[in-house]
């Protein structure tokens, strides 16, 4: 349960950094904390002693059924920062043992509890960090809050989509197919977007849902402009072998940008702090994919599994090998498998 | 009365010297030679249930017992797990122990206790096309049966020697002879194509492991033998093969291997299938039969099949993405267990051969057991006109490595395309 606070008209943090007048300048700050450690309430010390309990009398309120009608009082003197129990049920709690004293003094940035309500007291000289700077202004990932932008998004994706369905196609034109499978992609993408539609109100207090599917737009079509990019590198250089590989770079990157984007949408966090997350969930996503792939490459299968481009013949750039050159390369086979009956044994 | 007796005698002769009605022999061969006939039973030794069965039948008078080798394969595949006994159709079994092996023919030679005494004799001639024979084995577990059904030859579209007889021998009976009416052993049951086309195993073969096996050759090492049986088998039909130049197809402008000897034989057609907008003529040509190994394998058999694929209406990346589909899942049957083979290790590139852009891929298992035996897979696409592609495969079971590789080479440089 988080405690409900009311009483000096508790500032907002960006509020509590605005000190107007440095004559009536406070002496500090008594930050009230969530369990997560966040700033959820703040109330300005100037010189005279604060009385913090349930009762509305006090200076500050609190909400919580642990904490007495008047059950701290916190005041100035020439030590510092001085809180003292008013003989209190739970009493006061201080440092990291939490052990009950009548009578402590706090240094800033110093911790105390009483009932289920954690403070903090921070000086008004206390170091801050560098001031961000904004450069979301610039950011590329604007672009989606642009609704050109977003119907360039869905009209690339749905064009790429077709065109691909029609490559895979060795039979007419079937518009019932086609507008089958457009739609099955299109409930993916939907179903995606609102994923993450769904975290952005609950913390950004905004569905933008448009946004995300457009991130998701972007990210499909990205996605299969790799694997096809992909696929014709091997063919014209000869590397069919590669291309598990050049995928799997193409997932991780992509994965990990479309997270980011999403992510950017749903918290105010760093950029660097984004990218760790994007990255940590890009990893596990292409790393799951990876282990399960390794994984059916162990199993036993009597069939022949490889890799196998063919594009037309202009796009072929690598030259071919003679017959000789070809099936010499049976030698390297035949240490291949004899290695694994010979491990077996 | 004399002369009555005269008539008597006469007619008597008659009688004798005319050749009695089938249905009389059947029932003459049955009742004197069903004692020397016995089911093989092959046995899991910890619940001594029946894990299969098969017949045979006695050849010496000290106790030899010749059956199929597929009927006692497990013997030899899980020593130690199974053992055979036989079953006389009167009662009586015994413990059998295996002896010898002909795996390419598809024989085993046992010696069983208790079954000294009566034998079959082995026939040395071949019969006379049309010889009416009689086969006895133990159908579906049904009991000793015989079979009536005439001889017909040796087959010729064999790779290895097989009689073809006219009559049903049905599983179950693999294994039991099939006997002329003096009673002596022409063939031994091996197989069936259903419809009253059934083989066997030419009684030579009996003979030869007969002959080797007292003589104190093969035994000790079986999974040894059958190793050397079989790559000796493949020398012989792959210096065979490889010996002349191939056979040739004509397929629009490309000149194709084709049946190669008398024992593999091509079928092919041309097919549209509902509304593609590709024509397909294949050709695909294989052996017509194969060297049992075990349950989940089966050795020493040639296959290869020539696809060419047309267009009118499908662009250039349309037809190439359909050929990227298709090479990568050919329509292949392949065999083998973990236990038996390896898998698949496979290398792919370009090949350019008498100026003839190709793309191949070539792979290659190799068998667990019987060390230097491999399958090899080739797969080889030509788009040599820009609406118009070939795709070729070739699968060798059961050879050397360097008759795999022979082979596989010499079937790509005879690919040639006549423009």
């Amino acid at each position: 349960m988080e405690p409900l606070v009311s009483g000096n008209e508790p500032s907002s943090p960006s509020e509590a950094v605005n000190a107007a007048d440095p004559a009536q300048a406070p002496l500090g700050c008594l930050e009230l904390l969530d369990r997560a450690g966040r700033v959820v309430g703040r109330f300005p010390l100037a010189g005279e002693a604060l009385r913090l309990g349930r009762a509305y009398d006090n200076d500050v309120v609190l909400d919580d059924p642990y904490v007495c009608p008047h059950h701290l009082e916190v005041c100035w003197t020439d030590e510092g920062l001085a809180v003292r129990d008013l003989e209190s049920v739970n009493g006061l709690l201080v440092g990291k043992g939490e052990k009950r004293e009548a009578r402590a003094l706090v240094p800033s940035n110093g911790r105390f509890r009483i009932g289920r309500t954690t403070l903090r007291f921070r000086s008004r000289d206390f170091p801050l960090p560098p001031t961000w700077v904004d450069r979301s202004a610039h950011s590329p990932l604007r672009l989606f809050e642009r609704p050109w932008f977003l119907a360039l998004a869905y009209l690339a994706t749905l064009a790429h989509l077709v065109l691909g369905l029609h490559l895979e196609s060795v039979e007419p034109f079937d518009g019932l197919h086609l507008a089958n499978e457009v739609l099955a992609a299109l409930a993916v993408l939907l179903v995606w977007a609102g994923l993450w539609a769904f975290p952005s109100k609950l913390v950004a207090h905004r569905w933008n849902f448009f946004i995300h599917s457009g991130i998701a737009c972007a990210g499909l079509l990205g996605l299969g402009l790799w694997e096809t990019a992909a696929g014709y590198a091997c063919f014209a250089l000869d590397l069919d072998g590669a291309l598990p590989l050049l995928e799997n770079i193409g997932y991780f990157t992509l994965v990990g940008g479309v997270v980011y984007a999403h992510l950017s949408y749903v918290t105010a966090a760093a950029p660097l702090r984004l990218a760790r997350w994007a990255l940590a969930i890009a990893l596990v996503l292409v790393g799951l994919e990876v282990l399960v792939a390794q994984l059916e490459q162990r199993e036993f299968s009597d069939s022949p599994n490889y890799t196998f481009t063919l594009k037309p013949p202009a796009f072929r750039w690598a030259p071919g090998a003679t017959a000789e050159e070809f099936f010499a390369r049976a030698e390297d086979l035949r240490r291949r498998v004899d290695a694994e009956g010979a491990k077996k044994d | 009365m004399k002369r009555l007796s005269i008539l008597t005698a006469l007619l008597w002769m008659l009688a004798w010297s005319s050749p009695a009605p089938a249905a009389d022999l059947s029932e003459e061969v049955f009742a004197r030679y069903k004692d020397r006939v016995l089911q093989v039973r092959i046995l899991d030794q910890s619940s001594g249930s029946k894990a299969g069965i098969g017949s045979g039948f006695t050849v010496s008078s000290e106790g030899h017992v010749v059956t199929n080798y597929h009927v006692i394969a497990e013997l030899v595949n899980h020593p130690g797990k199974y053992r055979a006994e036989y079953q006389r159709e009167g009662g009586g079994s015994g413990a059998l122990e295996l002896l010898g092996l002909d795996v390419v023919n598809d024989l085993a030679l046992l010696r069983g206790a208790g079954l000294e005494g009566d034998f079959f004799g082995l026939e040395k001639g071949r019969p006379a096309k049309g010889e009416h024979l009689f086969s006895l084995g133990n159908p579906f577990d049904l009991g000793l049966t015989i079979v009536e059904g005439t001889y017909n030859g040796l087959l010729e579209k064999s790779l290895y020697e097989k009689i073809h007889f006219t009559g049903s021998i049905n599983p179950g009976m693999s294994g039991g002879p099939t006997l002329n009416r003096a009673g002596r052993v022409v063939g031994v049951n091996v197989s069936t194509a259903g419809n009253q086309v059934s083989f066997l195993v030419p009684v030579r073969f009996v003979e030869r492991l007969l002959k080797r096996v007292t003589s104190g050759k093969g035994g000790a090492d079986l999974q040894r033998e059958i190793r050397d049986q079989l790559f000796a088998n493949q020398e012989r039909y792959m210096a065979e093969l490889l010996g002349k130049p191939f056979p040739m197809v004509e397929m629009n402008g490309f000149a194709l291997p084709g049946e190669l000897a008398r024992y593999i034989q091509c079928w092919g057609d041309t097919r549209q299938k509902g509304e593609q907008l590709y024509e397909a003529s294949y050709q695909g040509c294989a052996s017509s039969d194969d060297i049992y190994l075990s349950e989940e394998l089966s050795t020493g058999g040639i296959s290869f099949r020539h696809e060419l694929f047309r267009t009118g209406e499908l662009g250039a990346l349309r037809f190439a993405g359909f050929l990227e589909r298709h090479a990568q899942s050919p329509d292949l049957y392949m065999e083998g267990d973990e236990e038996s083979v390896t898998r698949f290790a496979c290398t792919t590139g370009f090949l350019d051969h008498q100026g003839v852009p190709y793309k191949n891929t070539l792979c290659l298992r190799g068998y667990k057991k019987l060390e230097g035996l491999y399958d090899l897979f080739l797969t080889t696409l030509s788009q040599a006109r820009p609406k118009e592609a070939l795709h070729s495969t070739l699968v060798l079971s059961g050879v050397s490595f360097e008759n795999a590789l022979s082979f596989s080479r010499a079937y790509q440089e005879a690919i040639r395309w006549n423009p």
